[in-house]
């Protein structure tokens, strides 16, 4: 077969003079490194060390020019040296990806093409199928976006060898039929014949032999036509081989003479010695084969004279090998020979040619161990680059396990001795098959794993797909739920009517947390879960968790401490939400599975200071039933708790200890867990903080209770597909504020009410019949005249995948709002959007009344009334005394926060507790008492001052009511 | 229990808000003899008057920077009059605060909050 095809010698060393005689009239320099590239080119065959050495001149002068076509192209022309000329793969491989790496830079198509296909050759030398044929199909897919068709039809066939390698047949023909194709629309002659040939070669193979010697047949006229006499040989040769293969001696022979006759002509001394060979061998054949029909035709049944012929054509064979000092074949043909004078009796011929034999093979002993063992050499060399190469996949793991293992072999084989090299040749054979066969199971293996890969990420995409509906199914009906319900209660419930809605509202909540908590562990699993960065009190995360867990606790009679390091400051940067989440849910954990005593929120500075990164260990430590030792792992297992039969006593999903490690985890930390069965638990866990920004956190902050009226007077359209969201959104706007609001249930009548009105703003659900709220924000953005198609849109999204958001973002959406929402979400994003300035409401509450206080007082007279048993004057007493010490607290606070006296600000508010309890100023009261803790705190937060403000706002609102 | 006994009670605190909503509270329920005091000192100079019951504030130096804190007060009292009964007033929650008034002989420890003045006034009707 064909790979390269050489040119013969005498037509190369022509080349080369002209080349050599141009080289010093050359004028350009870009030219000069042409014409070195083709010099090293034309050698490569001839004598690749003076290829090599014009290689690398053409390397030094195009790196010199900084011309990079050069450079790639010298870089390709002295791996083809190492390649073809040198067989030294490893030296190939480095100066084909040199190549590789410069065309990649420029961008050169079929220079990239080029260059992978040389790797896959050197693979495909190598053995190493899966890696040639993964460089195959990355040239492939290069040269199909090249106009020029030549490198797709040689890739197509160096494909289809591989395939016909492997038995693959009917793949095989299908690319060389590709290539046949692609040649013969590109009038590309030799291509035709190089396609056919191997064609041919894959019938043969299948045994169809009337098929193969067809497209032998056609690949000769091919050759022919395009001129190439020595292929056209070559192609000669291979028909004769195939006659001879089927007994066909006179026809082989015909075949074999036209083929020398070629040879001749083209001086072509290999190739002839070659085929003096395969004819002496022919001859011999005829000679021996016990179907004497050929025998009788043409020696009219006389051995001796056929094996004289056999004997002379050897002969010639040997002369030219000798010449060309090719010792291997050589031998082979003297130990032939020898034969065939052993056959016809002539012993003494025998002998002599036999006495050649040996005299060539011991030289050849020592010269094939010296080779041998620098094959050797360089295999593992070769190897161990390719150890170090990427290990990326698991099925180039696998390979690379597998190289690692021949490694060994040859490391030990080197350190054998010479007496075993006949022994070490046979082990290499041995291992090359194994080789061979091992790749084609690393094959199997790879293509399995492919496809196992394919499927689990497919099975995950339907996971996450599944997961993201859920999320939105759910979450709209819950929006409505939570929304309405949250409604209900500011509409002053009759107490019973109440309890009935608190209980609505803490089971949806419930409901809500494992949504979301079965997406986060989703999320984790997945890796899409980020961990943000931002401003945070640590103690105010500390004060969310107990107050989100003291009524279970007190349900229980237990005690729920908390507890924090007073070198700790008060604004931290890192994640609150998340670490809200870890600290919840084990403490959530502690108190369930706690009947007495108390629960432990601590966190302690472990290492580090604020000034830098500070280690924080965080405890919950409970005095409950305690983790058997055997289960201490397990608890942290999704779905999973310590006993099955606790599910049904304790309840839960069982996700929350996971999600927390997992969290955990992925801020680089870990979870223990010390237990005492009866005793109780302790969960730890350390992470690193830095001090953050009080200033970020006060605008963090004014997230919370937001003061509705600053919507006022605004127009709104909501657009949404679900009635009952409609009236969620618009009543919880029109309760917080004085809004004008119309609805429309799809983008369609959104759009209708939008010509016909003017609005300041849309709320558009997503997910809408019709027309969904990504269209109808396309067709405002891009049909509705100004202003109104610059109407800002804010998205309401039951959806928390990025991806839907960034669809948002994509179809002309200002803002999103994610549902379920509560009032302050929504006021603070339209807020944002129509760049309102955002108010918190001053007496710390939302407006949500209890009672018959008025909507926004901060007091309240109820309590005094009953104090007093309705008796006026002492009300009129007790608010006298308020109404007098009140603007006093007022200035001394003021005074001493001035001073940053906080110790005096600390004891006047003190003074006030049972004022406020007085005037029904209960959120005041609660208040004072956590901003009196603080005052008195060494690590106040930088927030205080504005804190204290914030009370001192409540004070003067007290003081105009009551007065 | 004789609950229409009077009682001598004195209260103790710088808050006169408190001390006046106190005063009217447990005056209006029974007929006790209540004596109201700004600062601890002034409460000990008529420790000779025997009250029934002192009711003292934790803190009560909070205006009077130099007067000495409800811990002190305690400590005298109950070095002199070991029997006299105590109930210690507090506007914070704090189980430290609290274990320690105990140990050193106050009888309760309130909380001041809506429900202080009925606690208080159930304690005095109960247990003296």
């Amino acid at each position: 077969m064909i790979a390269l095809q050489a040119f013969p010698q005498k037509q190369g060393q022509a080349r080369i003079d002209s080349l050599l005689q141009q080289l010093p009239k050359s004028k350009e320099d870009t030219n000069k490194v042409k014409l070195l590239i083709d010099l090293s080119y034309t050698y490569r065959t001839i004598n690749s060390d003076e290829g090599i050495k014009f290689g690398m001149q053409s390397l030094s002068l195009a790196g010199k020019l900084r011309w990079k076509p050069g450079i790639a192209r010298a870089n390709a022309v002295t791996g083809i040296n190492y390649h073809y000329g040198k067989a030294d793969y490893p030296k190939a491989l480095e100066y084909y990806l040199k190549s590789l790496k410069i065309n990649e830079e420029t961008g050169d198509k079929p220079g990239i093409a080029r260059s992978l296909n040389r790797l896959g050759l050197i693979y495909y030398r190598l053995s190493e199928y899966p890696k040639a044929l993964d460089y195959y199909q990355k040239a492939l897919n290069m040269a199909r976006k090249s106009a020029d068709k030549t490198d797709l039809q040689d890739v197509m066939i160096n494909i289809g060898e591989i395939y016909q390698k492997q038995d693959d047949y009917p793949k095989a023909l299908d690319y060389f039929n590709q290539a046949l194709k692609i040649n013969q629309a590109i009038g590309n002659k030799s291509g035709c014949a190089t396609a056919l040939n191997a064609i041919g070669y894959v019938y043969r193979r299948k045994k169809d032999f009337p098929k193969a010697h067809q497209y032998f047949e056609e690949a000769v006229k091919f050759y022919e036509a395009a001129g190439n006499k020595q292929a056209m040989a070559s192609e000669l040769e291979d028909i004769g081989d195939f006659y001879r293969g089927q007994a066909d001696y006179p026809k082989a022979l015909e075949y074999l003479f036209k083929a020398l006759k070629l040879q001749k002509e083209l001086n072509d001394k290999r190739s002839q010695s070659y085929n003096y060979g395969v004819i002496a061998f022919t001859y011999f054949l005829i000679a021996t084969n016990s179907n004497k029909t050929t025998l009788n035709k043409m020696f009219s049944g006389n051995k001796t004279a056929a094996i004289k012929k056999a004997a002379i054509y050897a002969d010639s064979a040997a002369t030219i090998q000798k010449e060309l000092g090719d010792l291997y074949l050589l031998q082979d043909t003297y130990i032939s020979i020898s034969n065939a004078w052993e056959q016809i009796g002539d012993y003494k011929g025998a002998l002599k040619y036999y006495k050649n034999y040996t005299a060539i093979k011991d030289s050849l002993f020592s010269l094939e161990k010296d080779k041998k063992l620098t094959q050797l050499s360089m295999k593992f060399e070769f190897d161990k680059k390719q150890a170090t190469d990427s290990l990326q996949h698991a099925v180039e793991n696998n390979l690379n396990q597998l190289r690692l293992q021949k490694q060994k072999t040859f490391t030990y084989m080197g350190f054998i001795g010479m007496a075993l090299v006949v022994f070490l040749l046979f082990f290499v054979f041995k291992n090359y098959n194994n080789q061979r066969k091992s790749n084609l199971k690393l094959q199997a293996a790879q293509k399995e794993i492919l496809e196992q890969k394919e499927r689990a990420e497919q099975s995950e995409r339907f996971k996450q797909q599944f997961l993201a509906n859920m999320s939105h199914e759910i979450r709209t009906p819950m929006n409505a739920v939570m929304g309405m319900t949250n409604l209900l209660i500011d509409k002053n419930p009759r107490a019973d009517q109440q309890h009935y809605l608190e209980g609505i509202r803490k089971s949806s909540d419930i409901l809500l947390h494992i949504i979301n908590d079965i997406l986060d562990l989703s999320k984790i699993e997945s890796g899409k879960m980020e961990l943000e960065k931002i401003d945070f009190s640590l103690r105010q995360t500390f004060e969310q968790v107990i107050e989100t867990l003291h009524h279970k606790a007190d349900e229980k009679g237990l005690h729920l401490l908390s507890d924090i390091d007073n070198r700790i400051p008060d604004v931290l940067t890192g994640d609150p939400v998340r670490l809200n989440q870890i600290i919840l849910n084990l403490a959530g954990n502690a108190i369930k599975f706690t009947e007495k005593g108390s629960v432990h929120i601590k966190g302690i500075l472990a290492s580090g200071d604020p000034s830098s990164v500070m280690n924080i260990r965080f405890m919950v430590i409970d005095t409950g039933i305690g983790i058997p030792e055997d289960k201490l792992e397990t608890v942290f297992e999704s779905f999973r708790q310590a006993n099955a039969s606790d599910t049904r006593k304790y309840g839960g999903t069982g996700l929350g200890l996971s999600i927390s490690r997992q969290l955990v985890e992925l801020h680089g930390g870990e979870i223990k867990i010390e237990s005492e069965e009866g005793a109780g638990t302790t969960f730890s866990f350390a992470l690193d903080f830095t001090t953050g920004s009080a200033e970020r956190l006060q605008q963090i902050n004014a997230q919370a209770n937001l003061d509705g009226r600053i919507l006022n007077g605004l127009k709104i359209l909501i657009a949404d597909d679900n009635e009952y969201n409609r009236i969620v959104a618009c009543d919880t706007l029109k309760s917080k504020a004085d809004v004008a609001i119309e609805t429309a249930s799809n983008g369609h009548e959104a759009i209708e009410l939008l010509r016909l009105h003017d609005f300041d703003l849309v709320l558009m659900d997503v997910q809408m019949p019709e027309m969904n709220g990504f269209e109808a924000t396309r067709f405002i953005r891009a049909n509705l005249p100004s202003p109104k198609k610059d109407i800002p849109v804010i998205a309401l999204t039951a959806s928390v995948l990025r991806t839907d958001l960034d669809k948002c973002r994509q179809a002309g959406m200002n803002s999103y709002i994610p549902k379920p929402f509560n009032a302050s979400q929504l006021i603070r994003g339209i807020a944002e959007v129509m760049d309102i300035k955002i108010r918190t409401l001053e007496n710390t509450g939302e407006v949500k009344e209890k009672g018959p206080s008025e909507k926004g007082r901060v007091t309240d007279m109820s309590y005094l009334k009953t104090f007093c048993e309705g008796d006026g004057e002492k009300m009129k007493k007790y608010i006298a005394m308020f109404l007098q010490s009140a603007p006093v607290l007022s200035e001394k606070v003021n005074a001493a926060l001035a001073a940053a006296d906080f110790i005096t600000v600390a004891d006047q508010l003190h003074g006030f507790k049972t004022k406020f309890i007085m005037m029904g100023m209960k959120e005041t009261g609660n208040l004072s008492l956590q901003l009196e803790q603080k005052c008195r705190s060494e690590s106040r937060p930088a927030t205080i001052n504005s804190e204290i403000n914030l009370l001192l706002g409540d004070v003067e609102r007290a003081i105009i009511e009551l007065t | 229990m004789d609950l229409d006994k009077p009682r001598k009670i004195f209260i103790v605190d710088d808050d006169a808000m408190l001390t006046e909503a106190l005063k009217d509270y447990l005056t209006r329920r029974t007929p006790n003899d209540i004596h109201v005091f700004s600062t601890g000192e002034e409460c000990l100079s008529h420790l000779s008057e025997n009250p029934d019951v002192i009711i003292l504030d934790y803190y009560l130096n909070t205006v009077q920077k130099d007067a000495a804190n409800g811990m002190e007060i305690l400590q005298v009292i109950k070095k002199h009059h070991p029997g006299l009964h105590v109930i210690m007033l507090s506007s914070q929650e704090r189980y430290a605060v609290a274990l320690q008034t105990l140990q050193k002989g106050a009888e309760q420890y309130v909380i001041k909050d809506e429900n202080s003045f009925a606690k208080i006034a159930s304690m005095i009707t109960k247990h003296l």
